[in-house]
């Protein structure tokens, strides 16, 4: 299995430290969801840990080993990353979007591996899009696209995946369609799911761990019941709310009251 | 606000009495008076300060404030701080339309030359605000720039396509290509310096409802502007500006962008202080840029243009590196 | 539907979509066509079975006019086209942008600014030999320079264009001031250079641009798979295991490089570089090496029929290529535009 964590990593844009000594470890085999409020490094944590920013201090660990001396094709057999509003190519098609997913396990002698054809189809067909394989990127609706950025990080293949925001701008059902979707990733290949989510409420739903930041800190983590309580959704958000019990689900149901005066 | 303008009105002052002071021949300020208020016939000195420099000097003074001026009112329309009449195409319309007609028409009256390189700024402005406008939420700025670019590539072609075919009118125009402020008399440029002062003038009122477009124009829908005649009025001044700049001096590249983001600094966002400020340092640039053009190799002259070019493209490189938001 | 097969070797696996390359094998015919066009056609016209007989008698009259006059200039027009059709594709995939072409990131401008000042201060002691060299280390120097200054913690397509405008129109100036302080016939041989003309091509220039050529299509070849991920956003390229700096610096020096060749010896030709990578795309969906060799086939017919209609439509005048490139480019590129707009 793979394993990823961070060590005292300290980051940030030009001379602003969005993370400060951040150290995290995540379950193996477990949905984790980062949350928190607008930039609190949940984003810029996610990032780090797909090694596309470089930290000033600290590391990330892949495996036991620092990620950015690891090659990076390499990297990508391991960890597949899904930005926040990907730009696909003007033109692809949807095949040949979740194809470029096979990059990293291609060479220049090997480009179409009888593999590289199974795992394209296996990944259509796990995230039904195996009708519209020829259709081109840009005329799929909002819901259709998001799953197949999510086919191609299928079909990398990889037993960790990382992403941002994958439900923003999608509607309600839009929104329950790839988090069961990457929910039934996590249970059926055991595949390692990290995401950043703003809905409280799903994130309870999914998460086996969620991990709150508050300042480029981790201000607590644990079990949804754990991390998701009256007060530490006002520490975290500074948002008066009731949590109660989900009466379907039993995990725990944020109802926010107005912003707290004078924060 | 007023008090920086005022410094620069008074730098556009010592710029324009330097210039009438300044080439091969020096003439001290003295002089450059009595030749000015009370000119004898007979003098040399009096003769060349009121016909040569003192052409060449309204010519850049006006040419300057038209192209900072057009470069701001772009920067606005556009929502692009890279928006200029010379990256965009518009001096290059301008000067292929002039091009065709000397080779084509051979020694054509100086009235339809001008009236040509209207046409071309028109033409160009057209091009280009359909590509700007056409999606206005995806226009972004490298697209914008690009197709600008290509515009002027495309213009570019023609006109040199254009002197390869008729070699004899290539000598004749390679001065609206180089850009000069000294090339035609008084008495040919006055009606278009007229113009561009009438459309300079005519940006005054104007700044109120360019502060509220540069929010954006469905805030400014909001506000109650009208927006499509503003941005059509717009448009219109700045072709008048352009083109008649191109029409006086030719090709004069990097003043219409680099100007209004200096003037911006000094004044601050409000287009009524911003835009005189940008008419006040083009033309004060422009001067400067000229003297220095007749100056520095004598006995022979640097194209005015090619001294905007050397000097903006460093600075406009500058521009782009301390852009830190150019990160896509 | 779709008629796709895949080779496979041992260790050695290919996905070939047959598709496209129909219309590619039409296009190559045409090429070929036009090719024959260029070598029976001029001032002494030949039918096509005179020609076979000037190309099997290298030595007879007709065979000096098509082996000595008529072919070099002809395959050196359609190197110079097809180099610069793949170098416009290559910079396309690189700024994300069909609006991107050579001239865009300072190649044509550092060519004509070193070769006019070849014409203008150097030619006379050293002839005209020499300018295809001073005109490709020109456009290398520019673009190299263009990508320094772009850097700031590694390079975005948007300061690559802007920087290479910047770059190309203080080249210009710089060219402009050359042109215009040099004697009028300089003037002329330059304007001549800029608007690109492959008059008077002969063997030992053909073999030197084909060397040249083959060498960056050597390079192109592994370079390709990359080249079709370039388009992707940063942070997917990166997600997949490409390095992207990397792999953009080197893409940018190719195409640098195609282009710097094809200027060198075919003259600052415009509009091939930007016109044939977009109908080479609507011809051919999607990409991959399909649409390559589309572009590439485009921008050599595009060079070759511009130099037939330069050299024979104004009988006895011999017009640069490049003027018919623009006059057919041109408006092509406005249509192109406008369809963008919608």
């Amino acid at each position: 299995m793979t394993t990823i964590a961070a060590h005292e990593l300290t980051l940030g844009y030009q001379r602003r430290t969005i993370l400060d000594a951040l150290s995290l470890t995540l379950p193996e085999g477990r949905i984790s969801v980062l949350v928190g409020s607008n930039g609190c490094g949940k984003s810029t944590l996610l990032k780090a840990l797909a090694r596309l920013l470089l930290p000033w201090q600290g590391n990330v660990i892949l495996d036991g080993r620092d990620i950015q001396r690891q090659p990076t094709r390499a990297v990508a057999r391991l960890l597949s990353l899904l930005p926040q509003q990907p730009m696909a190519p003007e033109g692809i098609t949807v095949r040949q979007l979740v194809t470029l997913g096979r990059h990293p396990h291609q060479s220049w002698l090997a480009q179409w591996s009888e593999q590289d054809e199974r795992k394209v189809e296996q990944a259509l067909t796990r995230t039904e899009l195996s009708e519209f394989a020829e259709r081109r990127v840009e005329t799929l609706s909002g819901g259709q696209r998001q799953r197949a950025w999510i086919a191609m990080a299928v079909a990398q293949d990889t037993p960790l995946m990382l992403l941002d925001e994958p439900t923003s701008f999608l509607d309600l059902a839009h929104q329950m369609e790839v988090l069961e979707l990457l929910a039934s990733l996590n249970r059926e290949s055991g595949k390692t799911i990290v995401m950043v989510l703003h809905d409280l409420n799903l994130a309870c739903r999914y998460a086996d761990h969620i991990v709150a930041l508050r300042d480029g800190r981790i201000h607590a983590q644990g079990t949804p019941h754990e991390v998701i309580t009256r007060q530490r959704v006002k520490e975290i958000f500074q948002l008066d709310c009731q949590v109660i019990d989900d009466p379907y689900f039993h995990t725990p149901l944020c109802i926010p009251f107005a912003r707290r005066e004078g924060r | 606000m007023r008090v920086r303008l005022g410094w620069l009105a008074s730098g556009l002052a010592v710029a324009f009495v330097l210039s009438l002071m300044a080439g091969a021949h020096w003439v001290g300020p003295v002089k450059v008076w009595h030749a000015l208020w009370s000119p004898s016939a007979t003098d040399v000195d009096d003769l060349l300060i009121r016909t040569t420099r003192l052409t060449r000097t309204l010519v850049a003074l006006i040419v300057g404030a038209g192209l900072g001026m057009a470069g701001g009112i772009m920067q606005t329309l556009t929502r692009n701080p890279l928006a200029s009449p010379g990256l965009l195409g518009i001096n290059a319309g301008a000067l292929f339309v002039v091009v065709l007609l000397v080779t084509l028409g051979g020694a054509l009256p100086v009235w339809l030359v001008s009236a040509g390189a209207f046409g071309g700024a028109a033409l160009a402005a057209a091009a280009v605000w359909w590509i700007a406008m056409g999606r206005p939420g995806q226009a972004g700025p490298l697209r914008l720039i690009l197709a600008g670019a290509a515009l002027t590539a495309l213009f570019h072609a023609f006109s040199q396509a254009l002197l390869v075919v008729d070699q004899q009118g290539l000598d004749s125009v390679l001065f609206w290509l180089a850009g000069s402020v000294s090339a035609r008399p008084l008495s040919e440029v006055w009606p278009l310096m007229l113009l561009s002062l009438v459309a300079l003038l005519a940006c005054w009122p104007l700044s109120g409802q360019w502060n509220v477009l540069a929010a954006g124009e469905s805030i400014a829908v909001g506000a109650g502007v009208r927006v499509g005649r503003l941005q059509g009025v717009s448009v219109a001044l700045i072709v008048v500006l352009a083109g008649a700049a191109v029409a006086m001096a030719g090709n004069i590249a990097f003043v219409g962008l680099i100007v209004p983001h200096v003037a911006r600094r000094l004044t601050g966002p409000d287009h009524r202080h911003w835009l005189p400020a940008a008419a006040l340092v083009g033309a004060t640039t422009l001067l400067l840029a000229d003297i220095a053009a007749r100056t520095l190799i004598l006995p022979g002259e640097v194209p005015i243009g090619v001294m905007t070019a050397l000097v903006g493209a460093p600075l406009f490189m500058g521009l782009i590196r301390r852009q830190g938001h150019l990160n896509d | 539907m779709i008629e796709t097969g895949a080779l496979r070797i041992g260790g050695f696996s290919r996905v070939f979509v047959w598709r496209p390359w129909r219309r590619v094998a039409i296009a190559s015919l045409l090429l070929g066509l036009a090719i024959g066009a260029c070598l029976s056609l001029g001032k002494v016209p030949l039918a096509p079975l005179e020609l076979a007989a000037a190309l099997s008698a290298p030595g007879s009259d007709l065979g000096l006019i098509v082996w000595q006059l008529r072919l070099p200039r002809t395959l050196l027009g359609a190197m110079a086209g097809g180099a610069l059709a793949l170098s416009g594709w290559l910079l396309q995939q690189v700024v994300r942008n069909p609006l991107a072409s050579p001239d865009t990131l300072g190649v044509t401008g550092g060519a004509s600014a070193a070769a006019v000042g070849y014409l203008a201060f150097l030619a006379g002691t050293f002839g005209s030999a020499w300018l295809p060299l001073a005109a490709a280390s020109g456009s290398l120097t520019a673009v190299g320079l263009v990508y320094a200054l772009s850097w700031q913690q590694g390079v975005t397509p948007l300061r690559l264009v802007l920087m290479g405008i910047g770059l190309s129109a203080m080249l210009a100036a710089v060219t402009m001031f050359m042109l215009a302080s040099s004697p009028l016939s300089t003037t002329l041989s330059a304007y001549v250079w800029l608007t690109g003309s492959v008059y008077g091509g002969n063997w030992t220039e053909v073999s030197q641009l084909a060397s040249w050529f083959v060498s960056a299509l050597l390079v192109m070849v592994p370079l390709t798979r990359f080249a079709l991920l370039a388009p992707l956003d940063d942070a997917l390229a990166v997600g997949i295991g490409v390095r992207v700096q990397l792999l953009r610096g080197a893409l940018t020096l190719l195409a640098a490089g195609l282009a710097g060749i094809a200027v060198a010896w075919g003259g600052a030709i415009a509009f091939v570089g930007l016109v044939a990578p977009h109908l080479a795309r609507r011809l051919v969906r999607g990409p991959g090496a399909a649409q390559i060799v589309m572009a590439g086939v485009i921008g050599s017919a595009m060079v070759v029929l511009a130099d037939l209609l330069g050299r024979t439509l104004f009988l006895p005048l011999d017009l640069p290529a490049g003027i018919f490139v623009a006059a057919v480019g041109a408006p092509f590129f406005l249509g192109l535009l406008i369809r963008q707009v919608r």
